[in-house]
């Protein structure tokens, strides 16, 4: 399969997006908070409790019957001898016409018809054309009384599925505002347990802080007392900083002190720094006996 | 060959770090000689000083025109200069006299400086002022066989002190007679 | 919130930094000379060499260490098991030297020393001198100080070296002119050489055997090499018009010299064993002072071919000379430092004469002394001082100041002392 490279970077592109909108939603779920109704939109749970309702099969229109093949003619009577009141005879033959049509056999007497003698035709056209009338009006009122019940019994059942509805849309807004209170209350207890922790950190961090303070205080008490003992050579560079680390035993003594950076100035200078710690031995102690630390780093530096 | 090379350079390394220990180690060493013939031998010298130059006075021996004292044989120059001034034009003319009448006559031109400057440097000035009257000689008849030049820098100065009137008295060509 | 969140950030920053090493910053100190002292030795006699006072004016000398006098010294051990380190802690006393002298068999005298650092409580340095003489003890004494003074600064001491220089009194007929030979700390002067006329230019061979120098004789100038051992004196030249500024190269076979017989003054070069010449410049300026680099590549000379005297640099092998100095009215009689980095002049701003240091690389010139009237610098064989001629209020006298100007110090000498020449170290 070939994919396009610009269908590829679409992709990517909609992932980025995507991703992007996702992370952008996480950075401000704190800032934005979204009115219930319009979360409820947002989130498409249904639920499972509740499965949709499957539509109601809806009634189906009835498949016109095939056409009846036409009866067998039926044999011709004999023509009688004529009879001696013609008026009488179409009178009969009009009452019996009449007998035969119905609203179902209209084209089989048409037919029947044209094979008549014209007056006798000219009648039963007649007829037929008359009941042909009456019969379309008949089935025109008999389809609209159908269509009438079809479209009553539609209008009851769409009734029926509006109430099905309505009553699942409140019963999932009902679950929906669940789950949200549900949601907050969760929040709400995060919320709660992460400012515990955070102001915890904070009284462990102004503890820190405090110390550091004080650790600070003891540091410039010991600077004080270095800087006193610090004899650097004469003639000795005029710009450079150096590092040295300095072991004491619990009481204050200085077990050891070694440049780990050369001041750069020759061995002499080094030796003076060293030297300035050495010589203020025992180093003052913290007022607070938590804030000794037993290793300490010294930077000196001329300016 | 390797291993024994590490061996040793292991050894010496553990010597190493036992010779720096020596916090305790109170027996002294013996010092690397700084220097074979360290001590007198640097520098020594014999007993008695030798003598350089001319035993007798080189300087004020000539008489009236040569006569230092009365100066008609001293020439001036200013500050880092080697003309020949107005003054120093009038007495080499004197001088260009003399030696044009007494051909037989030899003298000798030295030049000097104040004490300002380096000493080899102001040689070279001193060189320079001598042969500028050298020059104004020559230029009035004197014959080159009855001239020669030296320059003693800042080496002989007239007058001593540290300010202009010395300075001035130092910068000078003097024309002796030989 | 995420304001909040940020200040606890912050606040654990704070809080695991104070975890690490706790980091103290000392700005500030003094700068101030070392402090050493150097308790009498043991096992002397009263008309020996006081070895302690010589090293302890060694080591002040420098300006880089400060001593303590006697009556203050709070014991007077002469071995490390009887010292008590904290009471020379007590008195600021970092270093300390002490020792003994004994008499061998053969009526030498045996030094034996040790420098402690009282502040570690350590033994830093134990030596036995080798057995000398008792009249040579001053030299056992600078060797103490050498050995002392590279163990504490790194650099090596340079106390058992030699100074030439000129000495001048009188007027007119009565003024004399002097070469003198003495210690580096002007002890023991000794004359090597006389005139009525004046010497000058004073140059160690680098073996520490011979000085050249300069003298007029018979109305003449020449440069003389002076054998100190056996005071053998030989004219090395002496043409007509000036012979000066006697430059040894650095194995001492060649001279270079300032010679003006053939026309004005010219940087010559003279093969020292044969006497065979090179002329090195040919300017109707002057050219002179010349001063070899270490190397033995270039020349270094004072040239006012510019109109005014400054420094150049010629290389052995010829070629045009390149003017190295820019700053001040003048510059002058440069002389090489011992690695050959730097240049150690005499600067002039048109109102003083002042020593001063040339950095070849940069071009940089520092101003090292005062003036006004201040030349003649010559580098110690460490390259750790420049000693000097300057008007002192008795006359000419030498000085010395470090290389980065902070310390002077002015050598007392009686009568009028310029041209000081410092010998080498032993090779």
């Amino acid at each position: 399969m070939e994919l396009k490279p610009r269908y590829l970077l679409l992709a990517f592109g909609l992932h980025a997006l995507l991703f992007a909108l996702l992370f952008v939603s996480v950075l401000f779920q704190h800032k934005i908070e979204a009115p219930a109704a319009i979360e409820a939109v947002l989130i498409d749970a249904v639920p499972k409790s509740a499965p949709p309702p499957k539509p109601q099969p809806k009634p189906e229109p009835l498949k016109p019957e095939p056409p009846k093949p036409p009866p067998p003619p039926k044999p011709e009577p004999k023509p009688e001898p004529p009879k001696p009141d013609p008026a009488k005879e179409m009178a009969r033959f009009k009452a019996d016409v009449l007998l035969k049509l119905d609203c179902d056999n209209l084209t089989q007497m048409k037919m029947d018809a044209a094979m008549r003698p014209p007056e006798q035709r000219k009648i039963m056209d007649e007829l037929i054309r008359d009941r042909s009338d009456a019969c379309r009006k008949k089935q025109e009122e008999k389809k609209k009384q159908e269509e009438e019940l079809a479209r009553k019994q539609e209008d009851q059942l769409r009734k029926a599925e509006a109430q099905m509805r309505r009553q699942q849309m409140e019963q999932e807004a009902k679950q929906l505002a669940e789950d949200q209170r549900k949601r907050e209350q969760e929040e709400q207890r995060r919320r709660q347990a992460e400012m515990a922790a955070a102001l915890g950190a904070e009284e462990d961090a102004r503890a820190a802080a405090a110390k550091a303070a004080r650790q600070r205080t003891w540091g410039d008490k010991i600077a004080d007392k270095v800087r006193g003992n610090w004899k650097r050579p004469n003639g000795s560079a005029q710009d450079f900083v150096c590092l040295v680390k300095v072991q004491l035993l619990p009481g204050g003594s200085v077990v050891s002190a070694k440049v780990v950076k050369t001041c750069g100035g020759g061995i002499a200078l080094d030796d003076s720094v060293e030297k300035a710690v050495l010589k203020s031995d025992p180093l003052p102690m913290p007022d607070n006996p938590e804030d000794f630390d037993r290793n300490l780093t010294f930077q000196f530096q001329p300016h | 060959m390797l291993k024994k090379t590490l061996v040793a350079l292991i050894t010496v390394a553990a010597m190493a770090g036992c010779a720096s220990k020596g916090t305790h180690d109170t027996q002294a060493t013996m010092p690397t000689p700084v220097d074979s013939n360290a001590g007198s031998s640097v520098g020594d010298t014999s007993g008695q000083p030798v003598q350089i130059g001319d035993q007798s006075d080189a300087a004020s021996r000539g008489i009236g025109l040569f006569d230092t004292n009365l100066k008609a044989n001293v020439i001036y120059f200013a500050f880092d200069s080697s003309e020949i001034d107005s003054d120093g034009t009038a007495k080499i003319e004197k001088l260009a006299k003399y030696l044009t009448a007494n051909p037989s006559a030899k003298v000798r031109i030295e030049g000097n400086t104040d004490e300002r400057g380096t000493r080899e440097y102001n040689v070279g000035l001193g060189e320079r002022r001598a042969n500028a009257v050298q020059s104004a000689l020559q230029a009035r008849g004197v014959s080159a066989q009855q001239l020669s030049v030296i320059s003693y820098g800042e080496e002989r100065p007239a007058a001593a002190g540290h300010d202009e009137a010395a300075w001035a008295q130092n910068r000078r060509a003097v024309v002796v007679r030989q | 919130m995420r304001n909040k969140l940020g200040w606890l950030m912050a606040l654990l920053l704070v809080s695991s930094a104070a975890r690490a090493d706790l980091e103290i910053t000392i700005t500030g100190g003094e700068t101030a000379a070392m402090p050493i002292a150097i308790v009498p030795f043991a096992g002397q006699d009263p008309s020996d060499t006081d070895i302690a006072k010589v090293v302890d004016a060694d080591l002040s000398r420098t300006g880089q260490f400060r001593s303590m006098t006697r009556s203050a010294l709070p014991e007077l051990p002469a071995e490390p098991g009887k010292v008590t380190y904290a009471s020379w802690r007590q008195v600021g006393m970092d270093n300390l030297v002490i020792g003994q002298t004994r008499r061998d068999a053969a009526g030498n005298v045996v030094v034996r020393f040790y420098l402690l650092d009282t502040v570690r409580g350590q033994q830093l340095m134990a030596y036995d001198m080798p057995a000398v003489a008792p009249t040579q003890m001053r030299y056992v004494a600078h060797q103490i100080s050498d050995l002392i003074y590279q163990k504490l600064t790194g650099i090596p001491g340079a106390f058992n070296t030699k100074i030439a220089y000129v000495a001048a009194s009188g007027l007119g007929n009565s003024r004399r002119y002097q070469i003198v030979v003495a210690d580096a700390d002007g002890d023991s002067p000794k004359v090597v050489a006389v005139s009525r006329e004046p010497l000058m230019s004073p140059a160690w061979s680098h073996d520490r055997k011979r000085l050249a120098y300069v003298g007029f004789e018979h109305g003449r100038s020449a440069v003389y090499i002076h054998t100190l051992a056996t005071g053998q004196v030989r004219k090395l030249v002496s043409e007509k018009g000036i012979n000066g500024s006697p430059a040894w190269s650095p194995d001492d076979r060649s001279m270079a010299v300032t010679l003006s017989f053939e026309t004005n003054p010219d940087i010559y070069i003279i093969d020292v064993e044969t006497g065979a010449r090179r002329r090195m410049t040919d300017h109707y300026g002057i050219d002179t002072e010349p001063s070899w680099s270490p190397d033995g590549q270039s020349l270094v000379f004072t040239s006012d071919r510019g109109g005014q005297p400054q420094v150049y640099l010629l290389p052995i092998s010829g070629g045009d000379p390149k003017r190295l100095t820019f700053v001040g009215k003048q510059n002058l009689r440069a002389s090489y430092s011992p690695d050959g980095k730097s240049l150690a002049l005499v600067n002039f701003d048109d109102s003083r004469y002042r020593i001063a240091l040339l950095d070849l690389a940069s071009g940089a010139m520092k101003v090292l002394s005062d003036g006004p009237l201040d030349e003649s610098p010559s580098f110690s064989p460490n390259g750790a001082v420049i000693i000097y001629a300057t008007q002192g209020r008795q006359g000419a006298e030498l000085a010395t100041v470090s290389v980065d100007g902070r310390v002077k110090q002015r050598m007392r000498q009686t009568g009028d002392v310029r041209e000081p020449a410092w010998s080498s170290m032993a090779r």
